[in-house]
């Protein structure tokens, strides 16, 4: 066979097919361009598109822990509210225990103080049974409208309530009646109780036992509601640190997302534009050499 | 007899013999630009005298002028054959390409409303509902983003399969149309045969058969094989499909789940793997379902981890949980009828834990990720139909490619170039020219012998 025969055919198929080409390479550009992404369809990478749907996944991972967070926070801070107050009101309590031991006071002055102390304890229990968002927040995971009733029985349980504020990590948001203010016959109500019917009393066995048994009960039911006051702000102080972490996680994830998925808009442009000026030499180039043929220089 | 008249004859033949010569040249100029065409050549060969003597007529030694011995067609069969089977599988991998790419589109990852994203947003409404395990409307919340995940992976498979279904419906209206075109090329053939045995040269014919088989070949990718008298007998694996005059129709079989193509006299199976059909059927029968099984296989794992999750737990009325998707694969996941009607009974809290507990409701958040999370399997899915589709693209490319070559090369031994024409057109003028001057010599050569001889004493 000789030499390899070209035609104008030949000439014409080819040009259209490179032209072709080049239009198609415009065309996969301008479509990146104008939807700023480059990862369009699976078969653009698949491995990154895996990779991109893995980061978007746990992107709302990410952005449920931080509500998590967010909520446990509510929780332990209406606790810590409450414990604040019992801690002040229970001092309360025993400042008028003492001052029901001085032999200076008389039964009117007792009176009124088991009155008042009776008040106090409406308040302790109105404290006990707060609530964040419509649950009682020391009743643990019962179905109830309060913790205690109004004669100081337990109506909860001692379920904990956690909070998933990172993965595989739970943190106990709630702290239940029972070990702060106590279920039974033991309970700081059943105490108040006592110091009340212990002042109206009065009688020299009441008011001795005013002075040793009930100050020593009052005082261990201070110290667990202290001690739980701290745990609460422990715990709190943990949930805020998960979530500023989720936080930082979320920033660093979102900008890896971006690596992958979205295009480098200088880039792009650039390529556009080497692109154009490539299609128009293509074109100026096929003008030239289709147009002239042995026709125009026969006679 | 004698030169003279032999002479005129001489002639004549150069004048006929160039201007046969011309029209075949216009003729090529006239399809320059036809599709298919393949060019002619005249072939003159001298004219001697006889080549056995005989006691009366004796060859003087002179020739006898041109003759015309054929026109030829300038193809070359070898390249043809190979661009049928080029065209071929250029078209099956185009075929599957545009199968794979609609299922892509169906996929439509990665995105803000795709399967993932909806996913992401189911297990995060559990966590929701881990939050506030008394609140009826955050447990309707759950409920309506499980419809959406299930709604999302049936509307998929339905997308896959409505691929499926129209890709038969392409391979259907082919075979009509491989039957017409198989039919004509018999009726060809044998028109071709006809012409061959009579002397003929049946080259515009074989021009239009040969389009039909380069059609034929981007249907169902072919061989040929030649047979007498120019025919050509056309084959499809193994099976013939034209053999001399006689045509072979072809029918879809789509019994059993798999589409095959059969032959309809005797319901031959036909092992078809070129062509459009043959892409399609490879899609059809190969891709669209291995894809499918996948995609099955998330909605399967998502439907038994969280099952089984659910059974492990307790619902607003102390009762352990009962099913909470239905379904056996993608096409029919969807929320058990009990659960999507009454809110309580999702099973948020603990086995044996109070009513409010939310930590079953927490440990089927975490089911988001992890080995066991259906997730993995769904980015599984997507990874291998991304790894399919993009080999699907390079593939066509590179026959693109290939494709490109070989018609340049089959352009180069047939097609037209007006400038070579041109410059035949002028010899053959030139050719015709001579001859003619030729005749008027031999003319004037007579016209002294006839009317200026013997005139001796005459005027």
């Amino acid at each position: 066979m000789t030499a390899f025969r070209i035609t104008q055919s030949t000439l014409a198929s080819r040009a259209l097919a490179d032209l072709q080409d080049s239009l198609a390479r415009t065309q996969r550009i301008q479509d990146q361009m104008s939807s700023g992404k480059q990862l369009q369809r699976p078969s653009d990478g698949p491995a990154d598109t895996a990779q991109a749907l893995n980061y978007r996944s746990g992107l709302k991972r990410l952005d449920q822990y931080g509500r998590n967070a967010q909520d446990g926070l509510g929780w332990l801070g209406t606790a810590d509210n409450a414990l604040t107050n019992s801690l002040d009101l229970l001092g309360r309590v025993r400042e008028l225990v003492l001052q029901g031991t001085n032999a200076s006071s008389g039964p009117q002055d007792r009176a009124a103080m088991a009155a008042e102390v009776d008040t106090l304890k409406q308040g302790l229990l109105g404290l006990a049974n707060s609530q964040y968002e419509n649950r009682p927040v020391f009743a643990g995971t019962a179905n109830v409208n309060a913790a205690y009733d109004a004669t100081g029985a337990y109506l909860g349980d001692t379920g904990a309530v956690g909070r998933t504020v990172a993965a595989g990590v739970g943190v106990q948001v709630n702290l239940t009646g029972a070990e702060v203010f106590g279920t039974g016959a033991a309970n700081v109500f059943a105490v108040l109780d006592q110091i009340s019917t212990d002042l109206r009393d009065g009688s020299p066995a009441a008011i001795a036992q005013l002075g040793s048994a009930d100050l020593g009960s009052l005082d261990a039911a201070r110290v667990t509601v202290q001690n739980k006051l701290a745990e609460a702000g422990a715990r709190y102080h943990r949930v805020e640190m998960m979530q500023t972490r989720a936080q930082d996680a979320t920033q660093t994830m979102t900008s890896a997302l971006s690596e992958i998925e979205d295009v480098d808009l200088p880039k792009t442009i650039m390529n556009l534009q080497l692109q154009q000026v490539s299609y128009q030499s293509a074109l100026a180039a096929t003008a030239r050499v289709i147009q002239p043929s042995l026709l125009d220089f026969i006679k | 007899m004698g030169a003279e008249f032999a002479g005129l004859n001489l002639a004549l033949s150069g004048l006929m013999a160039e201007r046969q010569a011309l029209d075949v040249a216009g003729h090529n100029v006239a399809n320059a630009n036809t599709e298919g065409y393949t060019r002619q050549r005249v072939r003159m060969e001298a004219a001697g005298g006889a080549a056995v003597p005989s006691i009366f007529s004796k060859w003087d030694g002179v020739g006898a002028g041109v003759r015309i011995a054929s026109v030829d067609r300038l193809n070359d069969a070898f390249l043809d054959a190979r661009a049928y089977a080029e065209h071929g599988s250029d078209s099956a991998l185009r075929a599957t390409q545009n199968a794979l790419s609609n299922v892509e589109l169906a996929v439509a990852e990665p995105s803000d409303n795709g399967v993932q994203a909806q996913l992401s947003a189911f297990w995060s409404a559990w966590d929701d509902v881990a939050n506030n395990p008394g609140d009826l409307a955050t447990r309707s919340q759950l409920l309506e983003q499980a419809k959406t995940v299930a709604n999302a992976l049936n509307q998929t498979s339905a997308a896959m399969a409505a691929v499926s279904q129209s890709s038969i419906g392409q391979i259907d209206a082919t075979i009509s149309q491989v039957n017409t075109t198989t039919q004509q090329i018999a009726n060809l053939n044998q028109a071709i045969a006809s012409a061959t045995n009579g002397g003929l040269s049946p080259n515009d014919l074989l021009d239009q058969r040969d389009r039909l088989v380069d059609e034929l070949a981007q249907q169902v990718g072919i061989t040929i094989r030649a047979a007498p008298s120019n025919q050509v007998d056309i084959y499809i694996g193994g099976t013939s499909l034209v053999r001399g005059a006689t045509a072979s129709a072809l029918t879809v079989d789509n019994t059993g789940g798999v589409v095959s193509v059969r032959r309809q006299s005797d319901s031959l199976p036909v092992t078809l793997t070129g062509g459009s059909v043959g892409g399609l059927l490879t899609a059809v029968n190969t891709m669209i379902p291995k894809h499918q099984a996948a995609l099955d296989a998330v909605a399967q794992k998502l439907i038994s981890v969280v099952n089984a999750q659910h059974h492990a737990g307790a619902d607003l009325n102390g009762n352990p949980g009962v099913d909470f998707f239905t379904g056996t694969g993608a096409a029919d996941i969807a929320v058990s009828a009990t659960v999507n009607a009454d809110p309580t009974l999702v099973a948020a809290a603990a086995s044996g834990s109070g009513l409010l507990d939310g930590s079953n409701a927490q440990a089927m958040a975490e089911l988001s990720s992890g080995a066991a999370s259906p997730d993995t399997d769904y980015r599984s899915f997507v990874n291998a139909l991304g790894v399919d589709a993009q080999q699907a693209n390079r593939q066509v490319d590179i026959q693109g490619d290939i494709t490109r070559q070989v018609d340049d090369a089959r352009h180069a031994a047939s097609s037209v170039d007006i400038d070579e024409e041109m410059t035949n057109m002028v010899a053959f003028q030139h050719g015709y020219e001579a001859s003619a001057r030729v005749m008027t010599a031999v003319d004037s050569m007579v016209d002294t012998l006839v009317n200026h001889t013997g005139l001796v004493g005459r005027a």
